[in-house]
Protein backbone atom coordinates (compact mmCIF):
# COMPACT_ATOMS: atom_id res chain seq x y z
CA UNK A 1 0.00 0.00 0.00
CA UNK A 2 1.19 3.59 -0.66
CA UNK A 3 1.01 5.90 1.63
CA UNK A 4 -0.23 8.50 -0.40
CA UNK A 5 -3.09 6.40 -1.08
CA UNK A 6 -3.44 6.03 2.80
CA UNK A 7 -3.62 10.19 3.41
CA UNK A 8 -7.44 11.14 2.64
CA UNK A 9 -8.71 7.76 4.47
CA UNK A 10 -6.05 9.10 7.67
CA UNK A 11 -7.27 12.70 7.67
CA UNK A 12 -11.38 11.35 7.08
CA UNK A 13 -10.62 8.79 10.07
CA UNK A 14 -9.39 12.00 12.24
CA UNK A 15 -12.63 13.79 11.85
CA UNK A 16 -14.76 10.47 12.38
CA UNK A 17 -12.99 10.15 15.54
CA UNK A 18 -13.11 13.89 16.32
CA UNK A 19 -17.24 13.59 15.71
CA UNK A 20 -17.87 10.02 16.83
CA UNK A 21 -16.01 10.48 20.43
CA UNK A 22 -17.60 13.35 21.33
CA UNK A 23 -21.32 11.86 20.14
CA UNK A 24 -20.25 8.96 21.59
CA UNK A 25 -20.30 9.95 24.87
CA UNK A 26 -24.00 11.79 24.72
CA UNK A 27 -24.73 7.49 23.57
CA UNK A 28 -23.18 6.42 26.46
CA UNK A 29 -24.72 8.63 29.12
CA UNK A 30 -28.18 8.31 27.23
CA UNK A 31 -27.63 4.49 26.92
CA UNK A 32 -28.37 4.71 23.37
CA UNK A 33 -25.75 2.03 22.65
CA UNK A 34 -28.17 -0.28 20.81
CA UNK A 35 -30.01 2.59 19.05
CA UNK A 36 -26.48 3.59 17.53
CA UNK A 37 -25.76 0.01 16.48
CA UNK A 38 -29.29 -0.25 14.68
CA UNK A 39 -29.21 2.83 13.03
CA UNK A 40 -25.56 1.45 11.40
CA UNK A 41 -27.32 -1.69 10.46
CA UNK A 42 -29.54 0.25 8.48
CA UNK A 43 -27.23 1.95 6.46
CA UNK A 44 -27.16 -1.42 4.52
CA UNK A 45 -30.58 -0.71 3.41
CA UNK A 46 -29.97 2.87 3.03
CA UNK A 47 -27.38 2.06 0.62
CA UNK A 48 -29.34 0.08 -1.29
CA UNK A 49 -31.90 1.83 -1.41
CA UNK A 50 -29.72 4.60 -2.89
CA UNK A 51 -28.18 2.59 -5.67
CA UNK A 52 -31.50 1.30 -6.45
CA UNK A 53 -32.92 4.87 -6.53
CA UNK A 54 -29.62 6.18 -8.65
CA UNK A 55 -28.55 8.71 -6.29
CA UNK A 56 -25.25 9.75 -4.04
CA UNK A 57 -24.99 6.75 -1.95
CA UNK A 58 -24.60 9.60 1.02
CA UNK A 59 -28.02 10.89 0.40
CA UNK A 60 -29.71 7.02 0.57
CA UNK A 61 -27.94 6.84 3.97
CA UNK A 62 -28.54 10.42 5.48
CA UNK A 63 -32.27 10.17 3.79
CA UNK A 64 -33.12 6.60 5.32
CA UNK A 65 -31.31 7.13 8.15
CA UNK A 66 -33.96 9.84 9.24
CA UNK A 67 -36.40 8.20 8.73
CA UNK A 68 -35.14 5.49 11.53
CA UNK A 69 -34.28 7.95 13.66
CA UNK A 70 -37.97 9.68 13.37
CA UNK A 71 -39.55 6.13 14.22
CA UNK A 72 -37.31 5.81 16.89
CA UNK A 73 -37.91 8.96 18.14
CA UNK A 74 -41.74 8.34 18.06
CA UNK A 75 -41.51 5.10 19.97
CA UNK A 76 -39.25 6.65 22.91
CA UNK A 77 -41.88 7.07 25.38
CA UNK A 78 -39.64 9.71 27.55
CA UNK A 79 -39.65 8.51 31.03
CA UNK A 80 -37.34 5.77 30.13
CA UNK A 81 -34.07 6.54 28.04
CA UNK A 82 -34.64 3.46 26.11
CA UNK A 83 -36.48 2.44 23.27
CA UNK A 84 -37.74 -1.21 22.84
CA UNK A 85 -34.47 -3.13 22.21
CA UNK A 86 -36.64 -5.75 20.64
CA UNK A 87 -38.13 -3.14 18.43
CA UNK A 88 -34.73 -2.30 17.63
CA UNK A 89 -33.47 -5.32 16.74
CA UNK A 90 -36.14 -6.04 14.37
CA UNK A 91 -35.35 -2.87 12.93
CA UNK A 92 -31.82 -3.46 12.41
CA UNK A 93 -31.54 -7.04 11.36
CA UNK A 94 -34.52 -7.06 9.07
CA UNK A 95 -33.18 -3.94 7.32
CA UNK A 96 -30.06 -5.32 7.04
CA UNK A 97 -31.72 -8.42 5.71
CA UNK A 98 -33.55 -6.09 3.13
CA UNK A 99 -30.38 -4.95 2.32
CA UNK A 100 -28.54 -7.87 1.35
CA UNK A 101 -31.43 -9.25 -0.62
CA UNK A 102 -31.58 -5.77 -2.53
CA UNK A 103 -28.05 -5.34 -3.37
CA UNK A 104 -28.40 -7.98 -6.12
CA UNK A 105 -30.86 -6.08 -7.52
CA UNK A 106 -29.05 -3.00 -8.32
CA UNK A 107 -26.84 -4.05 -11.01
CA UNK A 108 -23.93 -2.44 -9.39
CA UNK A 109 -20.93 -4.39 -8.32
CA UNK A 110 -21.04 -3.80 -4.48
CA UNK A 111 -18.33 -5.06 -2.45
CA UNK A 112 -20.25 -6.45 0.81
CA UNK A 113 -17.28 -6.89 3.08
CA UNK A 114 -16.49 -3.35 2.43
CA UNK A 115 -20.15 -2.66 2.94
CA UNK A 116 -19.36 -4.18 6.86
CA UNK A 117 -16.33 -3.47 7.26
CA UNK A 118 -15.03 -0.35 5.84
CA UNK A 119 -12.88 -0.17 3.08
CA UNK A 120 -10.48 2.86 3.61
CA UNK A 121 -9.14 2.79 -0.12
CA UNK A 122 -12.58 3.85 -1.48
CA UNK A 123 -11.75 7.13 0.42
CA UNK A 124 -11.45 10.10 -1.93
CA UNK A 125 -10.51 13.89 -1.26
CA UNK A 126 -14.15 14.69 -1.94
CA UNK A 127 -14.98 12.37 0.48
CA UNK A 128 -12.43 13.56 3.03
CA UNK A 129 -14.30 17.13 2.36
CA UNK A 130 -17.79 16.02 3.30
CA UNK A 131 -16.63 14.21 6.41
CA UNK A 132 -14.59 17.39 7.74
CA UNK A 133 -17.75 19.48 6.88
CA UNK A 134 -20.62 17.53 8.35
CA UNK A 135 -18.05 16.81 11.79
CA UNK A 136 -17.72 20.75 11.83
CA UNK A 137 -21.48 20.79 11.90
CA UNK A 138 -22.12 18.00 14.72
CA UNK A 139 -19.12 19.83 16.55
CA UNK A 140 -20.35 22.97 16.71
CA UNK A 141 -24.38 21.83 17.37
CA UNK A 142 -22.99 19.86 20.47
CA UNK A 143 -21.08 22.97 21.69
CA UNK A 144 -24.39 25.66 21.07
CA UNK A 145 -26.46 22.57 22.98
CA UNK A 146 -23.41 21.71 24.94
CA UNK A 147 -25.04 22.44 28.52
CA UNK A 148 -28.90 21.68 27.86
CA UNK A 149 -27.43 18.63 26.44
CA UNK A 150 -25.59 17.65 29.26
CA UNK A 151 -29.26 18.55 31.49
CA UNK A 152 -30.73 16.21 29.21
CA UNK A 153 -28.88 13.09 29.92
CA UNK A 154 -28.29 13.83 33.70
CA UNK A 155 -32.28 13.97 34.40
CA UNK A 156 -34.65 14.12 31.60
CA UNK A 157 -37.64 15.21 34.60
CA UNK A 158 -35.64 17.99 35.49
CA UNK A 159 -34.11 19.31 32.41
CA UNK A 160 -38.14 19.41 30.98
CA UNK A 161 -39.31 21.49 34.34
CA UNK A 162 -35.98 23.62 34.33
CA UNK A 163 -37.84 24.92 30.74
CA UNK A 164 -35.33 22.82 28.06
CA UNK A 165 -37.22 21.57 25.07
CA UNK A 166 -35.89 17.93 26.25
CA UNK A 167 -38.11 16.27 22.51
CA UNK A 168 -36.38 18.66 20.25
CA UNK A 169 -32.38 17.89 21.82
CA UNK A 170 -33.34 13.91 21.67
CA UNK A 171 -34.14 14.64 18.15
CA UNK A 172 -31.24 16.83 17.42
CA UNK A 173 -29.17 13.93 18.86
CA UNK A 174 -30.35 10.95 16.79
CA UNK A 175 -30.36 13.27 13.92
CA UNK A 176 -26.50 13.85 14.65
CA UNK A 177 -25.84 10.31 14.83
CA UNK A 178 -27.67 9.63 11.57
CA UNK A 179 -24.88 12.07 9.91
CA UNK A 180 -22.16 10.26 11.75
CA UNK A 181 -23.13 6.78 10.44
CA UNK A 182 -23.56 8.50 6.80
CA UNK A 183 -19.70 9.56 7.15
CA UNK A 184 -18.25 6.52 9.25
CA UNK A 185 -20.01 3.46 7.14
CA UNK A 186 -17.02 4.22 4.14
CA UNK A 187 -14.57 3.83 7.15
CA UNK A 188 -15.68 1.29 9.54
CA UNK A 189 -18.64 -0.29 7.47
CA UNK A 190 -21.82 -1.32 9.03
CA UNK A 191 -20.75 -3.69 11.77
CA UNK A 192 -17.69 -1.77 12.95
CA UNK A 193 -19.36 2.27 13.47
CA UNK A 194 -20.56 1.30 16.79
CA UNK A 195 -16.86 0.79 18.33
CA UNK A 196 -15.28 4.00 17.67
CA UNK A 197 -18.76 5.38 19.16
CA UNK A 198 -18.51 3.56 21.98
CA UNK A 199 -15.00 2.00 22.67
CA UNK A 200 -13.10 6.32 23.08
CA UNK A 201 -15.92 7.16 25.14
CA UNK A 202 -16.18 4.65 27.44
CA UNK A 203 -12.40 4.61 27.80
CA UNK A 204 -12.70 8.38 28.70
CA UNK A 205 -14.87 7.50 31.66
CA UNK A 206 -12.07 6.08 33.08
CA UNK A 207 -9.79 9.03 33.30
CA UNK A 208 -12.16 11.87 33.90
CA UNK A 209 -13.87 13.35 36.67
CA UNK A 210 -16.28 15.85 34.43
CA UNK A 211 -18.32 15.86 32.19
CA UNK A 212 -16.30 18.19 30.03
CA UNK A 213 -13.13 16.25 30.62
CA UNK A 214 -14.76 13.38 29.41
CA UNK A 215 -16.35 14.87 26.19
CA UNK A 216 -12.80 16.18 25.12
CA UNK A 217 -10.95 12.92 26.15
CA UNK A 218 -12.51 10.81 23.96
CA UNK A 219 -12.17 11.92 20.89
CA UNK A 220 -8.03 12.23 21.32
CA UNK A 221 -8.61 8.43 22.34
CA UNK A 222 -10.54 7.69 19.17
CA UNK A 223 -8.27 9.87 17.33
CA UNK A 224 -5.00 8.04 18.51
CA UNK A 225 -6.63 4.57 17.89
CA UNK A 226 -7.48 6.03 13.95
CA UNK A 227 -3.45 6.59 13.80
CA UNK A 228 -2.39 3.82 15.49
CA UNK A 229 -4.72 1.46 14.08
CA UNK A 230 -4.06 2.91 10.37
CA UNK A 231 0.08 2.65 11.18
CA UNK A 232 -0.31 -0.81 11.68
CA UNK A 233 -3.02 -1.46 8.70
CA UNK A 234 -0.24 0.14 6.88
CA UNK A 235 2.82 -1.60 8.03
CA UNK A 236 1.54 -4.98 8.67
CA UNK A 237 -0.89 -5.02 5.88
CA UNK A 238 -4.40 -5.50 7.87
CA UNK A 239 -7.49 -4.27 7.12
CA UNK A 240 -8.06 -0.43 8.60
CA UNK A 241 -11.67 -0.84 9.84
CA UNK A 242 -10.83 -3.69 12.24
CA UNK A 243 -6.96 -2.95 13.14
CA UNK A 244 -8.97 1.09 14.40
CA UNK A 245 -11.26 -0.94 16.49
CA UNK A 246 -8.75 -3.10 17.95
CA UNK A 247 -6.68 -0.23 19.08
CA UNK A 248 -9.28 1.54 20.78
CA UNK A 249 -9.92 -1.73 22.37
CA UNK A 250 -6.33 -2.09 23.64
CA UNK A 251 -6.88 1.61 24.95
CA UNK A 252 -9.67 0.89 26.69
CA UNK A 253 -8.18 -2.67 28.19
CA UNK A 254 -5.31 0.26 29.15
CA UNK A 255 -7.24 2.80 30.62
CA UNK A 256 -9.31 -0.04 32.51
CA UNK A 257 -5.85 -0.35 35.06
CA UNK A 258 -6.51 3.15 36.31
CA UNK A 259 -8.64 2.82 39.36
CA UNK A 260 -12.45 4.67 38.62
CA UNK A 261 -13.45 7.27 41.01
CA UNK B 1 -54.31 35.72 52.15
CA UNK B 2 -51.50 36.07 49.56
CA UNK B 3 -52.60 35.69 45.95
CA UNK B 4 -53.08 32.39 44.64
CA UNK B 5 -50.41 30.83 42.29
CA UNK B 6 -51.48 28.12 41.53
CA UNK B 7 -55.51 26.99 40.44
CA UNK B 8 -56.26 23.23 39.19
CA UNK B 9 -59.64 22.62 38.43
CA UNK B 10 -61.02 18.88 38.02
CA UNK B 11 -57.67 17.31 36.86
CA UNK B 12 -58.72 13.81 36.15
CA UNK B 13 -56.06 11.25 34.43
CA UNK B 14 -55.97 7.89 33.28
CA UNK B 15 -53.21 6.05 31.55
CA UNK B 16 -53.64 2.37 29.67
CA UNK B 17 -57.41 2.49 31.08
CA UNK B 18 -56.45 2.68 34.84
CA UNK B 19 -57.76 6.00 36.17
CA UNK B 20 -55.01 7.52 38.34
CA UNK B 21 -56.74 10.66 39.32
CA UNK B 22 -60.03 11.71 39.23
CA UNK B 23 -61.68 15.22 39.67
CA UNK B 24 -58.63 16.57 41.75
CA UNK B 25 -59.40 20.63 42.22
CA UNK B 26 -56.71 22.38 44.49
CA UNK B 27 -55.08 25.87 44.61
CA UNK B 28 -51.54 26.95 45.96
CA UNK B 29 -51.27 30.32 47.17
CA UNK B 30 -47.69 32.62 47.65
CA UNK B 31 -45.52 31.17 50.30
CA UNK B 32 -47.90 28.30 51.18
CA UNK B 33 -46.75 25.01 52.29
CA UNK B 34 -48.44 22.21 51.02
CA UNK B 35 -48.39 18.62 51.53
CA UNK B 36 -49.63 16.01 49.55
CA UNK B 37 -49.63 12.36 51.51
CA UNK B 38 -51.72 9.49 50.17
CA UNK B 39 -50.89 5.39 50.39
CA UNK B 40 -48.38 4.11 46.63
CA UNK B 41 -50.42 4.37 44.12
CA UNK B 42 -52.54 7.46 44.93
CA UNK B 43 -51.79 9.29 42.06
CA UNK B 44 -49.46 11.59 44.23
CA UNK B 45 -46.19 11.75 41.70
CA UNK B 46 -48.58 11.87 38.72
CA UNK B 47 -50.18 14.52 40.10
CA UNK B 48 -47.21 16.48 40.87
CA UNK B 49 -46.12 15.80 36.89
CA UNK B 50 -49.41 17.86 36.10
CA UNK B 51 -48.78 20.77 37.74
CA UNK B 52 -45.46 21.16 37.08
CA UNK B 53 -46.38 20.66 33.31
CA UNK B 54 -44.22 17.29 32.73
CA UNK B 55 -47.33 15.86 32.44
CA UNK B 56 -50.84 16.57 30.65
CA UNK B 57 -54.05 15.93 32.25
CA UNK B 58 -56.73 14.05 30.46
CA UNK B 59 -59.08 16.61 31.93
CA UNK B 60 -59.81 19.27 33.57
CA UNK B 61 -57.70 22.84 33.65
CA UNK B 62 -54.46 23.99 35.67
CA UNK B 63 -54.57 27.98 35.41
CA UNK B 64 -51.40 30.14 36.71
CA UNK B 65 -50.80 33.09 37.62
CA UNK B 66 -48.33 34.26 35.49
CA UNK B 67 -45.45 32.41 34.24
CA UNK B 68 -44.01 30.34 37.10
CA UNK B 69 -41.00 29.02 37.40
CA UNK B 70 -40.68 25.71 39.43
CA UNK B 71 -37.47 24.32 41.38
CA UNK B 72 -38.38 20.67 41.03
CA UNK B 73 -36.70 17.75 43.20
CA UNK B 74 -37.81 14.46 41.45
CA UNK B 75 -38.32 11.38 43.73
CA UNK B 76 -35.13 9.89 42.03
CA UNK B 77 -32.33 10.83 39.72
CA UNK B 78 -31.52 8.19 37.43
CA UNK B 79 -27.72 9.01 37.02
CA UNK B 80 -26.14 7.15 35.14
CA UNK B 81 -22.51 5.90 36.29
CA UNK B 82 -20.77 6.07 32.89
CA UNK B 83 -21.15 10.18 33.47
CA UNK B 84 -18.66 11.57 35.85
CA UNK B 85 -20.46 14.48 37.42
CA UNK B 86 -19.33 15.76 40.81
CA UNK B 87 -22.02 18.05 42.44
CA UNK B 88 -20.16 21.35 41.55
CA UNK B 89 -20.72 20.61 37.77
CA UNK B 90 -24.40 19.25 38.64
CA UNK B 91 -25.11 22.50 40.08
CA UNK B 92 -23.55 24.64 37.59
CA UNK B 93 -25.72 23.10 34.74
CA UNK B 94 -27.52 26.37 33.67
CA UNK B 95 -26.99 28.36 36.04
CA UNK B 96 -25.02 31.19 35.10
CA UNK B 97 -24.20 32.85 38.28
CA UNK B 98 -22.07 30.95 40.32
CA UNK B 99 -22.34 33.16 43.45
CA UNK B 100 -25.51 32.28 43.53
CA UNK B 101 -24.12 28.40 43.68
CA UNK B 102 -21.71 29.30 46.15
CA UNK B 103 -24.26 31.49 48.10
CA UNK B 104 -26.94 28.12 48.10
CA UNK B 105 -24.25 25.67 48.84
CA UNK B 106 -23.52 27.39 52.01
CA UNK B 107 -26.92 27.57 52.86
CA UNK B 108 -27.83 24.53 52.51
CA UNK B 109 -24.20 23.48 54.13
CA UNK B 110 -23.10 21.27 51.02
CA UNK B 111 -19.60 23.26 50.59
CA UNK B 112 -17.69 20.36 51.59
CA UNK B 113 -18.94 18.45 48.74
CA UNK B 114 -18.11 20.11 45.96
CA UNK B 115 -16.34 18.08 44.16
CA UNK B 116 -17.77 15.16 45.47
CA UNK B 117 -18.69 12.75 42.53
CA UNK B 118 -22.41 12.63 42.64
CA UNK B 119 -22.48 8.86 42.61
CA UNK B 120 -20.86 8.38 45.76
CA UNK B 121 -23.29 10.66 48.13
CA UNK B 122 -25.26 9.62 50.55
CA UNK B 123 -29.21 9.72 50.71
CA UNK B 124 -29.44 12.89 52.89
CA UNK B 125 -26.34 14.76 50.95
CA UNK B 126 -27.97 13.77 47.71
CA UNK B 127 -31.51 15.37 48.47
CA UNK B 128 -29.69 18.39 50.10
CA UNK B 129 -27.85 18.72 46.40
CA UNK B 130 -30.96 18.09 44.49
CA UNK B 131 -32.88 21.35 46.73
CA UNK B 132 -29.69 23.39 46.06
CA UNK B 133 -30.16 22.58 42.15
CA UNK B 134 -34.52 23.47 42.69
CA UNK B 135 -33.20 26.47 44.61
CA UNK B 136 -30.94 27.74 42.04
CA UNK B 137 -33.48 28.43 39.48
CA UNK B 138 -35.23 31.20 42.04
CA UNK B 139 -38.30 29.28 42.14
CA UNK B 140 -41.87 30.53 42.58
CA UNK B 141 -42.91 27.18 43.49
CA UNK B 142 -40.72 24.52 45.10
CA UNK B 143 -42.04 20.97 44.13
CA UNK B 144 -41.09 18.52 46.06
CA UNK B 145 -41.93 14.07 45.58
CA UNK B 146 -40.82 12.87 48.81
CA UNK B 147 -37.61 14.56 49.66
CA UNK B 148 -37.14 12.88 52.52
CA UNK B 149 -37.18 9.24 51.09
CA UNK B 150 -33.64 7.74 51.83
CA UNK B 151 -32.68 10.02 54.53
CA UNK B 152 -32.60 8.45 58.26
CA UNK B 153 -35.25 9.78 60.81
CA UNK B 154 -33.01 12.88 62.24
CA UNK B 155 -31.67 13.66 58.80
CA UNK B 156 -35.04 13.96 58.03
CA UNK B 157 -36.31 16.58 60.45
CA UNK B 158 -33.10 18.90 59.34
CA UNK B 159 -33.98 18.48 55.89
CA UNK B 160 -37.16 19.88 56.33
CA UNK B 161 -35.94 22.46 58.61
CA UNK B 162 -33.79 23.32 55.94
CA UNK B 163 -36.59 23.36 53.00
CA UNK B 164 -38.43 25.59 55.58
CA UNK B 165 -35.68 27.62 56.18
CA UNK B 166 -35.52 28.19 51.89
CA UNK B 167 -38.62 29.23 52.02
CA UNK B 168 -38.22 32.28 54.16
CA UNK B 169 -35.27 32.88 52.17
CA UNK B 170 -36.26 32.66 49.01
CA UNK B 171 -39.51 33.27 49.95
CA UNK B 172 -41.15 30.45 47.37
CA UNK B 173 -44.46 28.28 48.27
CA UNK B 174 -43.47 24.56 48.82
CA UNK B 175 -45.30 22.01 47.10
CA UNK B 176 -44.24 18.63 48.39
CA UNK B 177 -45.30 14.83 48.41
CA UNK B 178 -44.91 12.82 51.01
CA UNK B 179 -46.43 9.27 52.93
CA UNK B 180 -44.96 10.25 55.95
CA UNK B 181 -47.48 12.14 57.78
CA UNK B 182 -45.79 13.39 61.36
CA UNK B 183 -43.47 14.61 60.33
CA UNK B 184 -44.01 16.31 57.44
CA UNK B 185 -46.85 18.22 59.59
CA UNK B 186 -44.56 20.33 61.59
CA UNK B 187 -43.96 22.69 59.00
CA UNK B 188 -47.04 22.84 56.74
CA UNK B 189 -49.62 25.02 56.70
CA UNK B 190 -51.81 22.78 54.85
CA UNK B 191 -52.57 19.39 53.89
CA UNK B 192 -54.04 16.86 50.80
CA UNK B 193 -54.52 13.73 51.43
CA UNK B 194 -54.87 11.98 48.36
CA UNK B 195 -55.97 8.44 46.90
CA UNK B 196 -57.18 9.07 43.21
CA UNK B 197 -59.49 11.70 44.35
CA UNK B 198 -59.03 14.31 47.17
CA UNK B 199 -59.82 12.59 50.76
CA UNK B 200 -59.62 15.80 52.98
CA UNK B 201 -58.00 18.55 53.15
CA UNK B 202 -56.96 21.25 55.98
CA UNK B 203 -54.83 22.14 58.47
CA UNK B 204 -52.65 19.11 59.75
CA UNK B 205 -53.86 19.23 63.17
CA UNK B 206 -57.99 18.87 61.30
CA UNK B 207 -56.59 16.17 58.92
CA UNK B 208 -55.34 13.51 61.52
CA UNK B 209 -58.91 13.64 62.85
CA UNK B 210 -60.66 13.45 60.04
CA UNK B 211 -63.07 10.32 59.72
CA UNK B 212 -61.54 9.74 55.66
CA UNK B 213 -57.70 9.98 57.08
CA UNK B 214 -58.03 7.57 59.80
CA UNK B 215 -59.87 5.00 57.33
CA UNK B 216 -56.57 5.22 55.44
CA UNK B 217 -53.62 5.35 57.66
CA UNK B 218 -55.45 3.64 60.41
CA UNK B 219 -55.46 5.52 64.32
CA UNK B 220 -51.72 6.04 65.08
CA UNK B 221 -49.60 3.00 64.50
CA UNK B 222 -51.15 0.35 62.42
CA UNK B 223 -50.89 -3.00 64.11
CA UNK B 224 -48.21 -3.97 61.80
CA UNK B 225 -45.96 -0.66 62.44
CA UNK B 226 -44.60 0.17 66.02
CA UNK B 227 -43.05 3.35 67.45
CA UNK B 228 -39.20 2.60 68.02
CA UNK B 229 -38.17 4.88 71.01
CA UNK B 230 -34.71 6.22 70.71
CA UNK B 231 -32.73 6.75 74.16
CA UNK B 232 -29.82 9.18 72.57
CA UNK B 233 -27.88 10.95 74.41
CA UNK B 234 -26.57 12.86 71.72
CA UNK B 235 -27.28 14.02 68.43
CA UNK B 236 -26.28 14.04 64.71
CA UNK B 237 -24.86 17.37 62.94
CA UNK B 238 -25.33 17.48 58.91
CA UNK B 239 -22.48 15.46 58.24
CA UNK B 240 -23.35 12.74 60.57
CA UNK B 241 -20.97 13.53 63.28
CA UNK B 242 -21.93 12.95 66.69
CA UNK B 243 -22.01 16.69 68.19
CA UNK B 244 -22.80 17.05 72.29
CA UNK B 245 -25.36 19.08 73.55
CA UNK B 246 -29.03 19.44 73.24
CA UNK B 247 -31.63 18.08 71.06
CA UNK B 248 -32.70 19.19 67.95
CA UNK B 249 -36.76 20.87 67.89
CA UNK B 250 -37.43 17.82 65.66
CA UNK B 251 -36.65 15.37 68.51
CA UNK B 252 -39.82 14.37 70.49
CA UNK B 253 -38.69 11.35 72.55
CA UNK B 254 -38.50 11.19 76.28
CA UNK B 255 -34.70 11.71 77.05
Amino acid sequence: MIFELMLPSLIAGLFIALSSGSLGCFVIWRRMAFFSDTLAHSAILGTALALIAEIQVIYGLIGFGILVALTMAKFDNGRRHVSSDTLLAIIAQSSLALGMLLLPLTGTQVNIEALLFGDILAISWQDVFITAAITTVIVILLAFNWSDLLALCIDEDLAATEGIATKRLKLLLFLLLVALVAIAVQMLGVLLISSLLLIPAAAARRLSHTPTQMLCIAPVLGMIAVICGLALAYFLNLAAGPAVVVTSTMIWLLCLIKKSD
Amino acid sequence: MSSVLIQADNISFSANGRQILSNVSMSLSEKEVLTIIGPNGAGKTTLLRILVGLQKPTSGKINNSKKLSFGYMPQKLHLNPNMPIPVSSFLKINTKNTRDTDAIMQELNIQHLSRTSMHKLSGGERQRVLLARALLRKPDVLILDEPAQGVDISGQSRLYELINQARNIHHCAVLMVSHDLHIVMANTDRVICLNQHICCMGHPDTVSTDAAYLSLFGDTPSPALAHYTHHHDHHHDLHGKVVDGKHNEGCNHDF
